[in-house]
């Protein structure tokens, strides 16, 4: 359920994004319709239009008409890379800046990372992703 | 999503069917109380008088109560369902104009079963009060009386249930001006029965055995000033907020 | 045919009391509207001169552009229903459901019998109970029935269902919002209980003493309180010339619900002075607005919503 303490419609966009994200919800798989959405979750049918309308808008949906909405090719994607720009700005530079404030060593702070993400003898496979998209993920960080 | 056909008239036709019906059922029950009651009392001693002039003092209080209540409770009932006073208004003085006329008629029928009581037992059908009429076989003056009665006091009782329903406080000082009209009507119908007032109706040219003419306008004329004051009670009648 | 209500300058007074001092507002037709307000605040009697039940005493109701009060098309097409429906008022011992049920079948003009049915059995009615003998969930259940089936395109509720146990008011959200896409029409529910309907509200107009106090779409509603809590000093600072709903303190700790939208400026600024902002849920905001301790005279267009 929805908590009344933010926009509703964003926490519905939030949700479908997150189910395209972990994959229960599939490219070109139909998304339940606003009306289906607004009674089975008690909400009114304008919200669960409006966060239809944002993911549209983002790529996400595409309305075929007459049939409904369902999941944009590409679209996991597209919120992957989203999120991995959020992640740099909101999760990995703050906890840097605690890290350096506390004094860790960086090089520890790497070493743990290759041992909770992958082998550290080849750093292409875990780090590659992370560090190409750091680059990336900064400009476009908010 | 378009509307059915509107039934125009659907309001008189609901209390038509419910009032028409069930003051025709009441007067069944009725009739048969009071000659009932005539017969017994027959037991003990001589009827020498009409039964039914007495009895027919009740039904002018229940058409009263017939008017409080349109104006109490089927106004704001059909205000709430979607009509406007003023349909509600003219649909209920429709129905009202048509309840009047049938309980006059089965009022003057009491009088012509009456007759036919009292023939077959020998008893005289004698009246004690003045009316518009002298003998009970009069029956268009009966009827024209129970008429003009009705009238009188159903408009009467809508216009005190109305003052009392838009102003609790305030509205009961329509009860002596209600009163003071129904004294008027009576007195013009039949002297006899208020006698101070006849006193003040004679100078006029009242009846006591006078016009009838001059009855029926008097009678008529209260009526006719009752029921446009009772449309300014009810024209902006606001509907009471509910106790939750 | 929207079932759009303008509001204009709407006034009600019982004597020397003003119960609704001129309010000014919309609502757009075919939407489900939320009017929140304590009790005593003047909803049912705002409601009263929307449903054209009272002549306003100031300023005027308008449906589709058209003046309400004795209006036959237009009062045709509005059902408010108060509590239980106003059929119930006369309790005579002989009147039972299905009479209401019957009288609102024959006036309402848009009246769905098949619907009316299907909500009695839902709501577990009786038919043949004596309206007198009604329990208070059981007239509010009659009233949401009335209310629903009578599909008229603009539907008002008046708190009526507030009588309803839990289960039973769940039913009713689903009713209602299924009844809503499947015929679209204004609706208007009035309430002092808002955590639940909340998201029921595609817009929230709020009236306290008689007056607006805001007016807007429910979700921007949401987006615009947040409580900053943090060392007293630097909340202070930073909520300086916002509007403050409410305020605690607690030693060096200091918590301001504030109403307005944080500029990105203030969100860096709290950030860097290590304060914590959290979202206000939307019944929060209502108390602290309405509240006669905090709540200042603002003016209608300040505080309103765009």
């Amino acid at each position: 359920m929805f908590d009344d303490r933010r926009p509703i419609y964003r926490q519905i966009a939030e949700r479908i994004r997150a189910e395209v994200l972990s994959g229960s919800l599939g490219e070109d798989e139909q998304v339940m319709s606003t009306t289906q959405y607004a009674t089975h979750f008690r909400i009114n049918p304008a919200t669960a239009a409006k966060a239809f309308a944002e993911l549209v808008d983002e790529g996400v949906l595409y309305k075929r008409r007459g049939v409904g909405m369902f999941v944009a090719p590409g679209a996991r994607e597209t919120l992957r890379a989203h999120r991995r720009a959020r992640f740099v700005a909101e999760v990995l530079d703050p906890m840097i800046d605690e890290a350096d404030a506390i004094g860790l060593d960086p090089a520890h702070l790497v070493e743990r990372i290759h041992e909770r993400m992958g082998d550290p003898a080849d750093p292409r496979a875990a780090a590659g992703s992370v560090a190409g998209s750091v680059a990336d993920g900064r400009e476009e960080a908010r | 999503m378009s509307a059915p056909a509107p039934d125009t008239w659907i309001l008189a036709r609901l209390r038509l069917r419910d009032d028409a019906l069930g003051s025709g059922l009441l007067w069944v029950g009725f009739a048969v109380f009071v000659f009932a009651l005539t017969i017994g009392v027959a037991q003990f001693r001589t009827i020498e008088v009409s039964g039914w002039e007495v009895g027919s003092q009740l039904p002018r209080w229940f058409v009263a109560g017939m008017g409080v209540y349109l104006a109490t409770v089927y106004l704001p009932l059909y205000i709430a369902h979607g009509y406007t006073r003023r349909e509600s208004a003219r649909q209920l003085a429709l129905s009202g104009a048509a309840t009047i006329p049938l309980l006059a008629g089965l009022m003057t029928l009491g009088y012509a079963i009456e007759r036919a009581i009292y023939t077959a037992a020998g008893w005289p059908q004698q009246l004690q009060q003045a009316h518009l009429f002298d003998q009970p076989t009069q029956y268009p003056l009966v009827y024209l009386e129970f008429l003009l009665l009705f009238t009188v006091w159903g408009v009467a009782g809508a216009f005190v249930g109305a003052a009392i329903y838009r102003h609790p406080g305030n509205g009961l000082f329509a009860i002596p001006i209600g009163l003071a009209m129904l004294g008027l009507a009576e007195t013009a119908l039949s002297p006899g029965a208020f006698e101070f007032l006849a006193g003040l109706v004679g100078p006029i040219g009242a009846p006591a055995g006078g016009s009838v003419v001059v009855s029926t306008a008097i009678a008529l004329g209260c009526a006719s000033v009752a029921l446009p004051a009772t449309w300014l009670v009810i024209r902006d009648l606001p509907m009471r907020n509910q106790e939750q | 045919m929207t079932g759009r209500l303008e509001l204009q300058d709407l006034t009600v007074r019982y004597g020397d009391t003003v119960a609704v001092d001129r309010v000014t507002a919309t609502l757009e037709g075919g939407r489900i509207h939320g009017l929140l307000g304590r009790n005593g605040s003047g909803k049912t009697s705002l409601l009263s001169a929307v449903a054209a039940f009272r002549r306003p005493d100031g300023g005027q109701v308008l449906l589709d552009g058209e003046p309400v009060f004795e209006n036959p098309a237009a009062v045709r097409r509005m059902c408010l229903i108060r509590g239980a429906g106003d059929t119930v008022v006369h309790d005579w011992p002989g009147d039972r459901v299905r009479h209401a049920l019957d009288l609102a079948a024959r006036l309402r003009p848009h009246w769905d019998r098949d619907h009316a049915d299907r909500l009695v059995e839902r709501f577990a009615l009786r038919r043949t109970a004596r309206l007198s003998e009604l329990s208070r969930g059981q007239r509010s259940a009659l009233g949401v029935v009335l209310g629903l089936a009578s599909r008229a395109p603009v539907t008002i509720l008046d708190e009526s269902y507030i009588g309803l146990d839990a289960p039973s008011r769940y039913a009713f959200y689903d009713e209602l919002l299924a009844d809503h896409s499947a015929h679209p029409r204004t609706i208007l529910l009035a309430t002092h209980l808002i955590e639940e309907v909340a998201a029921l509200f595609e817009t929230v107009t709020i009236i306290d003493r008689g007056r607006l106090l805001l007016q807007g779409s429910a979700d921007d509603l949401r987006a615009r309180g947040a409580a900053v809590t943090g060392p007293a000093e630097a909340v202070a600072d930073l909520t300086d010339g916002m509007r403050v709903l409410a305020s605690k303190q607690l030693g060096p700790t200091r918590s301001d619900t504030v109403f307005g939208e944080l500029t990105t400026e203030q969100i860096t600024r709290a950030r860097r002075a290590g304060l914590q902002l959290d979202p206000v849920p939307l019944q929060d905001l209502f108390v602290h607005l309405t509240d006669p301790a905090t709540a200042t005279e603002q003016p209608v267009s300040e505080g309103s919503l765009r």
